[in-house]
């Protein structure tokens, strides 16, 4: 049951990580090689947004370098891939954070403070960048792209206060539906973190004001069905990383409502691969397990 | 999974069991030729041509593959995303509340607890593959 949780921790963390992962993938067209970003001072005629996009663009490059070579290498050693040329988020965001704070009123400025919080994970840049733009960036709409994030790392009272804050000022229809779906996700993970802290690993992992909030958390399964109803009713148009807040919430309604541990299964009707109709209920008065599987 | 899952159809052909798939491989043909390749004697409905995309694993919300759900005799889910001896756990358990006292053994044991190593991941919600283990 141990590993079966750690498992599953590691697995929101590595969750948390590969939101940022999948931007990636599309990096490959930006510029090559940058060097560390440290003190640059002849970089001075260029404009903010450029230095912002360069740095974070090394970072991208180096990214993709490390994962081709991590995807292409045996498993001995991945290990040591890991150590030496995965690239660390911390190594950039300090030249972003004052690049942010030097040209708090460009809109790249907000760019570099999203970088430095959805790659941070927690760290103290990736707060200090949170709070910066809620303090300074609560209406931009560009708030929806970090928005969701805020609901994988670690649950604490701060994160859900500054989701709720952003559903509450921000003036962008996407950006409250994208918002209130992040809190409604943030609620599901709070839940999930109640059933983990029996094993002291993750107990410990966690901040004391963090533990006690997962604790006392309470939450009326019905209220949060409600939530998902209101992001399908009022949000459902809302588009997300190509899908709609419609279909997001609609799935994780019909998870509470029918595919939760003790109610009744929703029956499936369709073929077999001989093409045979056939329905799950068939096999009622039968222990059953259902597999989706593919042979890939 | 396929010679646990084989391990398992067998073992219980005369107990009150069913092992169920919903198939997500687009093309049906290619399809059939693994399931008599690899003896997959089970039933499995087919998702359609669109794979993963298909209706019933939309409907259900699957978005990593292998998912798992166990059922008992009622029609009731009682355990998800059970994998090998945790499965055979709680197969043993449904079928033991009907009167079915069951040991089950494999060959080749089980994968202990719940390897995710097979596991593969579709993108939701901005990305939940695990690229690094």
């Amino acid at each position: 049951m141990k590993t079966k949780q750690l498992k599953l921790l590691v697995g929101l963390v590595l969750g948390f990580a590969s939101a940022g992962w999948v931007t990636v993938v599309s990096a490959t067209t930006m510029p090559l090689r940058q060097e560390q970003p440290a003190n640059q001072d002849d970089e001075s005629e260029k404009s903010a947004k450029q230095q912002i996009d360069e740095i974070i663009a090394t970072f991208e490059t180096r990214m993709t370098e490390f994962s081709k070579e991590y995807r292409s290498a045996s498993e001995e050693d991945r290990q040591k891939i890991i150590d030496e040329k995965l690239p660390k988020a911390s190594d950039y965001s300090g030249r972003l954070m004052e690049l942010a704070k030097q040209h708090a009123d460009d809109p790249a400025a907000v760019d570099a403070l999203s970088w430095v919080f959805s790659r941070g994970r927690g760290d103290e840049a990736s707060n200090e960048a949170l709070e910066i733009l809620l303090r300074d960036h609560v209406e931009n709409e560009k708030l929806k792209d970090i928005v969701l994030m805020m609901s994988f790392g670690n649950p604490s009272q701060k994160i859900q206060d500054s989701i709720k804050r952003i559903i509450n000022e921000s003036p962008h229809h996407s950006v409250q539906g994208i918002a209130t779906y992040g809190l409604a996700q943030f609620y599901s993970r709070v839940n999930q973190y109640q059933g983990l802290l029996d094993d002291p690993r993750i107990a410990n992992s966690l901040a004391e004001e963090d533990l006690q909030y997962i604790e006392d958390f309470k939450l009326d399964p019905s209220q949060h069905e409600a939530l998902y109803q209101t992001i399908v009713d009022q949000y459902g148009d809302v588009e997300y990383r190509n899908r709609t807040l419609g279909k997001l919430a609609g799935g994780a309604l019909f998870e509470i409502q029918y595919l939760s541990i003790g109610k009744q299964v929703p029956d499936i009707e369709g073929a077999d691969l001989d093409g045979e109709a056939f329905k799950l209920s068939d096999y009622r008065g039968k222990v059953v397990v259902i597999d989706f599987w593919g042979d890939w | 999974m396929y010679p646990h899952e084989r391990s398992l159809v067998k073992q219980l052909a005369d107990k009150p069991f069913a092992l169920i798939g919903v198939n997500s491989d687009r093309d049906l043909e290619k399809l059939r030729e693994v399931v008599k390749e690899k003896n997959i004697t089970w039933r499995s409905f087919w998702n359609g041509p669109q794979g993963t995309g298909g209706p019933i694993s939309t409907e259900w919300g699957v978005s990593g593959w292998p998912t798992i759900y166990v059922l008992d005799a009622d029609g009731k889910i009682r355990y998800k995303q059970v994998r090998g001896a945790e499965m055979d756990k709680a197969i043993t358990t449904l079928l033991a509340e009907m009167g079915h006292e069951v040991e089950l053994s494999h060959s080749s044991p089980p994968p202990a607890g719940t390897s995710q190593s097979s596991v593969r991941q579709r993108r939701r919600s901005g990305g939940g593959s695990t690229s690094i283990e």
